[in-house]
């Protein structure tokens, strides 16, 4: 009895000092957790990030990637998490709120649950074309659909190139039959070099490279920022300045009202993005720190030299940004759900 | 510029002082850790990330070719040696190469293992070099309907591998299916014999799978045999077999060779296959084009030489469209574009032209770590071999604590180790009670490429994207199937 008080006590002397609550996480070691497997986009942004954070934090980082359910597992491990500071997630943003809203699988709410600390970047996407689909441009592929059916591929009909897809297709009024099921977005490129399907939403960073001449061309922007690649200045935008729903209100079937209210929830839900948060019930001063030390590391001027070297864009935000940020990606995605979800029922 | 001059120039960069200290490097840390269970190259690629960054460019792809190539051959020495996958592929390799060494064989075994890596590893580098030119017109011929003829092809060797009982050989065959269908529908996400379990909704892994199935089962039968060691030896002289009958064994068979090779290239280039498919077609096709004079599964040469050819030459083929068209093919070069990225290289037109020599530095780079791993795995072969010696009552916390942590190590999962140990009770009753646990395995790892390429083609048939009966490769891989599977078993019934 007295041995296993003895373990007992060492047990309780050697909590980490952060739980306490009144100090942050210098000389500790944070576990950040990535979804997803090593090599994808999660887990790029987080090893570009991982030396700038340890740098503000003055801790140690370990990534750990726990792929599994669409992110589910991470996010549900980061949920389950002590909150004393020493795991943090980047998440889907996007994606975990739209598996909330389908009630595809009890998911945390990001709000109640979790401790949303900032956002590295957004997602972008961009409708694309192959070399054998006969467009080159936005307004020959609307042509194209007017001709006929259109096929789009897809990875899944809860993917956001699924979702952008069938938010583009209602725009444009096109007539859209889904090849769904495609593992990965590399695979889902490399048919649409083959001809599989006619066109697809291409995430931007994860297909920048696949994009060229006879090869994966680029047709219309669903953001309505001017992007910095050289290979995407010539390419339409729907919305924003210069965008198609104010110069080329022909190409819609929609009324331009319902054009822009689409562009506008189509962009708030991929722009949610990429966040980082940490566990809920994290206390007041501990989330200060948290948040102060993601800030400099966000802001580091490395950060933004490396990013551009691996030509990953970064749109931070901090905390307070990023929260706000919520209430207008799930209102996004409850305006778009039911279109997605039509289109779902017809491809299964 | 062209190729081959190209090839010149990156040899020379990858000789040039002090550069081919990183591919050198690279193997080493690779060959140490790979031997554990579960810690594969792009392990190792993902630890190395964070310490390349502020590196130049060709010092990193020097490295991180190695690290790829290093890893690939280590995983067999387990494998032959303990009956533990080092990593997934190894699977097919232990299921001649473990008996090989429970026979005494075991130098037999790792030398040609380490010959047919190398050997395979520059088939697939030389078709890699050869392709080049050609291949955004290769890549985007094969599709869904090719891929499920090749799984096809892969399951139809089931019948080969079975063994004595066909009707054990389906059954097992179909339990593998039903076990690979665990988790999410693919097109429609709904979920699958999960029970509710948030872990099975991405199904069961392969490594802890396989580490159950042979690793775990082993140590219970070793336990329950009595057997003093491994090769039921105690000194070394009493072991048969040398590292000059495994070089040789692997010269005895230039056909199989070049097969296995082939099979492993061309699968490499194939987005989403990988390894494990390659090293088990490659298998299931040796055991079955040498039915008659076969023992495969009871430690045949054969099937050790087919799948470490196919396993190593999938390297080259999987370089091809990562670098050509920003592709990867496989995971570890899914890891290898983020690195590049990382590093500001992008692959495609500007990599395959301007920059090819540091296309071929990274080639060269996978080639010479490849030899590097076989080399001294051949100089190894004869102190890695006296493991068969080492007492059971010794070996097996050792062989338990390897599969415990390989299992854990893939995603710090304890749920995975569970899956280990309740597949290694599985897997020993296979082996007790005569059920081919190869027929299992080959179904479950084809079970889903299958399943996901059957319902893409017919998808594409529907809505009129492709016809499946006019594609010249389709029709190709079926006249392969009819004479290598159906023909054979019309002829056995004729006589």
């Amino acid at each position: 009895m007295l041995r296993l008080a003895g373990i007992a006590g060492g047990v309780l002397a050697a909590r980490p000092a952060a739980a306490r609550d009144d100090a942050c996480i210098e000389g500790r070691t944070v576990r950040w957790l990535v979804g997803y497997t090593a090599g994808g986009g999660y887990d790029a942004y987080a090893r570009l990030l991982e030396p700038f954070l340890e740098k503000a934090t003055r801790a140690r980082i370990m990534i750990q990637n726990l792929p599994g359910a669409a992110g589910a597992v991470a996010l549900r491990t980061l949920a389950a998490a002590r909150p004393d500071g020493l795991t943090i997630a980047i998440l889907d943003g996007p994606g975990a709120l739209w598996s909330a809203a389908a009630n595809e699988q009890p998911t945390p709410d990001l709000a109640r649950d979790l401790t949303i600390l900032g956002r590295v970047a957004r997602l972008q996407h961009c409708l694309v074309t192959g070399p054998r689909s006969g467009a080159k441009t936005i307004e020959e592929l609307v042509g194209l659909g007017r001709r006929r059916r259109l096929v789009f591929g897809a990875t899944a009909p809860s993917s956001q190139n699924f979702v952008t897809c069938t938010v583009i297709a209602r725009i444009f009024g096109l007539q859209v039959d889904y090849v769904v099921g495609y593992p990965g977005s590399r695979e889902l490129t490399l048919a649409l070099l083959r001809g599989d399907f006619d066109a697809m939403s291409l995430s931007i960073e994860s297909g920048l490279d696949a994009i060229g001449p006879d090869r994966v061309i680029p047709l219309l922007l669903v953001t309505p920022e001017r992007l910095p690649w050289p290979q995407l200045q010539a390419v339409a935008r729907l919305t924003g300045d210069g965008g198609l729903a104010g110069r080329r209100p022909d190409l819609f079937a929609s009324e331009p009202a319902e054009v822009l209210e689409l562009g506008a929830a189509i962009h708030d839900y991929l722009a949610f993005g990429r966040i980082i948060a940490g566990p809920g019930g994290i206390s007041v001063a501990l989330r200060r720190c948290l948040e102060d030390a993601l800030r400099a590391a966000l802001h580091d001027p490395g950060l933004a030299a490396a990013a551009a070297r691996a030509q990953r864009t970064l749109a931070v935000a901090d905390a307070a940004q990023a929260r706000a940020d919520v209430d207008r990606a799930r209102a996004a995605v409850t305006r778009i759900l039911p279109i997605s979800a039509a289109a779902a029922r017809r491809t299964r | 510029m062209p190729v081959f001059q190209a090839a010149w120039d990156g040899l020379e960069l990858v000789l040039a002082w002090p550069n081919f200290l990183y591919p050198l490097a690279g193997t080493l840390v690779a060959m140490i850790f790979a031997v554990l269970p579960g810690i594969s190259g792009i392990t190792l690629m993902a630890l190395a990330i964070p310490l390349t960054f502020q590196w130049a460019p060709l010092p990193v792809l020097l490295l991180f070719g190695a690290l790829i190539g290093g890893a690939t051959f280590m995983g067999s020495v387990t494998a032959i040696l303990l009956n533990i996958p080092g990593t997934a592929p190894n699977a097919a390799t232990l299921i001649d190469g473990y008996p090989m060494a429970r026979q005494g064989h075991a130098r037999t075994a790792l030398a040609a293992s380490a010959t047919a890596s190398a050997l395979g590893s520059t088939f697939g580098i030389v078709v890699l070099i050869a392709l080049v030119p050609v291949v955004t017109t290769v890549v985007p011929l094969i599709g869904p309907p090719e891929y499920l003829m090749l799984t096809i092809w892969g399951l139809g060797t089931i019948g080969a591998v079975a063994r004595g009982s066909m009707a054990r050989g389906l059954a097992m065959a179909g339990l593998g299916l039903m076990v690979s269908f665990i988790g999410l529908d693919p097109i429609s996400a709904s979920p699958r014999f999960t029970f509710g379990s948030l872990y099975l909704q991405d199904g069961l892994g392969l490594v802890p799978v396989f580490l159950g199935l042979f690793a775990v089962a082993e140590v219970i039968a070793l336990m329950a045999s009595g057997r003093g060691t491994v090769s039921g030896k105690t000194e070394a002289e009493e072991l048969a077999g040398s590292t000059r009958e495994g070089i040789r064994a692997v010269f005895r068979y230039p056909g199989l060779l070049l097969r296995s090779s082939l099979i492993g290239t061309v699968v490499g280039m194939i987005p989403g296959l990988g390894g494990t498919v390659a090293a088990f077609v490659a298998y299931g096709d040796a055991a079955r084009a040498h039915r008659a004079d076969g023992r495969f599964g009871a430690g045949d040469i054969r099937g050790v030489i087919a799948p470490e050819a196919a396993n190593d030459a999938k390297d080259g083929g999987s370089l091809l469209p990562t670098l050509a068209l920003g592709i990867p093919a496989s995971a570890g070069t899914a890891m290898l574009l983020g690195v590049l990225s990382l590093h500001g290289i992008r692959p495609g037109a500007e990599l395959m032209t301007g920059g090819l020599p540091l296309a071929f530095a990274l080639i060269w780079s996978l080639f010479l770590s490849n030899w590097l791993t076989s080399v001294l795995g051949l100089s190894l072969v004869r102190p890695l071999s006296r493991l068969t010696l080492v007492r059971t009552a010794r070996l097996v916390p050792a062989i338990l604590v390897l599969a415990t942590l390989g299992a854990f190590a893939l995603r710090g999962s304890v749920a995975d180790v569970a899956v280990a140990l309740g597949f290694g009770v599985l897997g020993w009753l296979m082996k007790e009670f005569g059920w081919p646990r190869i027929a299992f395995v080959i179904a479950f790892v084809l079970g889903p490429l299958f399943e996901q390429n059957l319902r893409l083609t017919l998808s594409l048939q529907r809505l009129g994207r492709i016809d499946f009966w006019s594609r010249p490769s389709v029709l190709l891989i079926g006249g392969l199937i009819a004479l290598t599977v159906v023909l054979p078993r019309i002829r056995r019934a004729h006589a």
